[in-house]
């Protein structure tokens, strides 16, 4: 099925600092199709996480003044009263996080914490709660359920609690599992573990899954469209071979030319990038990518807009196109 | 550079956690050895060890023939100045409350390099070296970025003169677009300066791409070592291999190519105070039943010994026995 499952439209996430408007995340709109992996890859600073954290709306008010639609089950996500947003967040549309130790409650077990998102949820007894919870514990590939259910996130290794975190991510079977960074901080073999698991899940469940991270590698694995995020931006989206074979955007271009491949050769120098990403201050109204872009134009001080390229699905904010 | 026989004990109340054990390593000069390992194999301790950081509990390390275990402090002190390290965290390893002028001149006063009246241009000839602004000398850490951080590291090193130097994991902490830039100056320093590196990393596609060498770690003990494109052509060690085949490539075809005979790992690395009896890696090791019918060996029990299984190609394994 390719149902639209979600719709993002001209997304904004504006923080006021002393120094002036940072606007974290600049005007995005893409979507997100039923059974699908989407992944966003960014470095640190391109807004990737505030992104997804504005879906659900977990920055505070105060601090970040959202703006656009998120269009989710016929409702814009951001007009909801704050109680309503209640009502979606881990029951409909459920988050992990790239720490386990600062993301768990560590006075509570985690058979409480868990139990506590599917009672509060589906309103069902301690005794159901518990029941599912230890289903869950199982399925996530925790061993000795019984046991390991009266624990604290603390007894358990980091592979372990982000098993735990990802249980809490399903409890409640949602449509969405927004994944920001989930095996950032784990160690190369218990990462390829999690996203094994997430890719048997998501197809157990019915799930759409967007994955956040910087690792250009787990992506070519996992997600089957991916949008490039700089400066609060999309610069660029495609199906995932698509991506790694004809890279549009110079970003792209220059961060996949960045990378020592396993698979490549040792005598090529790498080609990075040079300088450093823009300072998000009262950015002008240019293209963000345009202080270090080795292919800029004179028309480059316009900014340029995400559109279709001749490729199908491909999309590239770039005026080199 | 020759290293033997070296442990390193870490107490924790009456149980002792071998945390390096019994190492034997050489490295030539001119050479870049890498050192690959999850968390907790004993990398960053065995860096440590070696520049006497920590004090290892017993084993020699020798440099140019002489044994730096056995040296009193003046001694040293003096041949300090050779081997130097860069660390992880570009945040955690300068004084905030020093100017980044007097961070990178400190060694050129405590080893008595240069005369006062001439460390300063020194300094901001090693700032250019590096690819910094020498007009930044008066500013603080926290002015720069990560990847600035991370050359101010650099730089410090260098100002001893030094012939050998540790890096401990001194990219991963950085963006991959940013990593380009430091791998880059790192091998062209070598090239220019001559010097000798013990490269820790746990990214092996970094590690492989800068290093002649390379030998992967696991619970405190060295389970291969040989050149480095010999690790990813031909990797004997079952870890080695599960390493490599969990590592995602930057590629989806690839990718889908490798999900086929991808090696996902049960479990998790052992507790290092209770390390199994036999080979370190038997509890998750995928060729275990193989050796016990073929070789007839059982790896729970009997430690796998050291042995040159192919020239210039180590590894500890009964597979080879």
């Amino acid at each position: 099925m390719s149902e639209t499952v979600l719709e993002v439209n001209n997304l904004t996430a504006s923080f006021q600092t002393l120094d002036g408007e940072v606007k974290a995340v600049n005007g995005i709109s893409y979507e997100l199709k039923y059974g699908e992996i989407l992944g966003i890859v960014g470095e640190s600073g391109s807004g990737k996480s505030v992104g997804v954290m504005s879906l659900t709306r977990l920055i505070p008010p105060k601090e970040c003044t959202l703006s656009g639609e998120v269009i989710f089950q016929g409702e814009n996500l951001l007009n909801l009263h704050s109680s309503d947003i209640l009502r979606v967040r881990g029951d409909k549309i459920s988050m992990i996080f790239q720490d386990p130790m600062t993301s768990l409650n560590p006075v509570l077990t985690i058979g409480e914490q868990i139990s506590e998102t599917i009672i509060h949820h589906k309103k069902v007894s301690e005794s159901e709660a518990r029941k599912n919870t230890l289903e869950l514990l199982h399925l996530v590939g925790i061993p000795d359920v019984q046991q390991r259910i009266k624990k604290y996130p603390h007894q358990f290794s980091g592979g372990m609690r982000q098993r735990v975190m990802i249980a809490m991510g399903l409890a409640c079977k949602p449509a969405i599992l927004i994944a920001d960074e989930p095996t950032t901080a784990l160690d190369v073999t218990i990462q390829a573990q999690i996203i094994d698991l997430i890719k048997k899940i998501k197809d157990d469940i019915g799930m759409s899954v967007i994955w956040i991270t910087h690792d250009l590698g787990i992506i070519a694995g996992l997600a089957q469209r991916v949008l490039v995020m700089y400066a609060g931006k999309i610069v660029e989206e495609a199906p995932v071979e698509e991506l790694y074979a004809k890279p549009l955007h110079p970003y792209t271009q220059g961060l996949l030319n960045s990378l020592p491949r396993l698979d490549g050769s040792k005598h090529e120098e790498l080609s990075p990038i040079e300088g450093l990403p823009p300072n998000l201050i009262d950015y002008p109204q240019k293209c963000p990518f345009f202080d270090r872009c080795g292919k800029r134009k004179e028309i480059c001080s316009d900014p340029p807009v995400l559109k279709k390229t001749i490729y199908p699905e491909h999309l590239v904010s770039c005026h080199l196109y | 550079m020759h290293f033997t026989s070296k442990s390193g004990v870490l107490k924790s109340a009456n149980k002792v956690l071998k945390a390096v054990d019994d190492i034997t390593l050489d490295i030539e000069q001119g050479e870049t050895l890498g050192l690959v390992g999850e968390s907790g194999c004993g990398k960053s301790t065995l860096g440590r060890s070696i520049l006497q950081l920590y004090q290892p509990t017993s084993g020699s390390v020798q440099y140019r023939g002489q044994d730096l275990m056995q040296m009193d402090r003046k001694k040293l002190m003096k041949v300090r100045q050779k081997l130097q390290m860069i660390f992880q965290d570009p945040y955690a390893s300068l004084n905030p409350r020093m100017k980044i002028g007097e961070i990178i001149g400190e060694p050129m006063l405590i080893h008595k390099i240069y005369d006062k009246k001439n460390i300063r241009i020194k300094t901001e000839e090693l700032m250019e070296t590096v690819g910094l602004n020498s007009d930044f000398t008066n500013r603080y850490p926290h002015e720069f970025s990560g990847g600035q951080r991370q050359r101010i590291g650099i730089a410090r090193a260098l100002a001893a003169k030094p012939e050998f130097i540790v890096a401990d994991e001194a990219i991963s902490a950085l963006d991959v677009s940013i990593q380009a830039q430091i791998i880059n100056l790192m091998k062209k320093l070598q090239n220019d300066l001559g010097l000798t590196y013990l490269f820790i990393a746990h990214d092996l596609a970094v590690v492989r791409y800068i290093s002649d060498r390379m030998a992967v770690m696991y619970l405190g003990k060295i389970v291969e070592l040989t050149d480095s494109n010999l690790i990813y052509t031909d990797p004997l060690h079952p870890y080695t291999q599960s390493l490599l085949s969990a590592i995602p490539i930057p590629d989806p075809i690839t990718e889908k190519k490798r999900d086929a005979s991808r090696v996902i790992l049960e479990g998790e690395v052992p507790n290092p105070e209770m390390p199994p009896f036999g080979c370190g890696f038997c509890t998750r090791c995928p060729m275990k039943q193989d050796v016990l019918e073929k070789n007839k060996i059982n790896c729970d029990l009997i430690p796998p010994v050291w042995n040159e299984v192919k020239k210039g190609h180590w590894t500890a394994c009964h597979l080879y026995s």
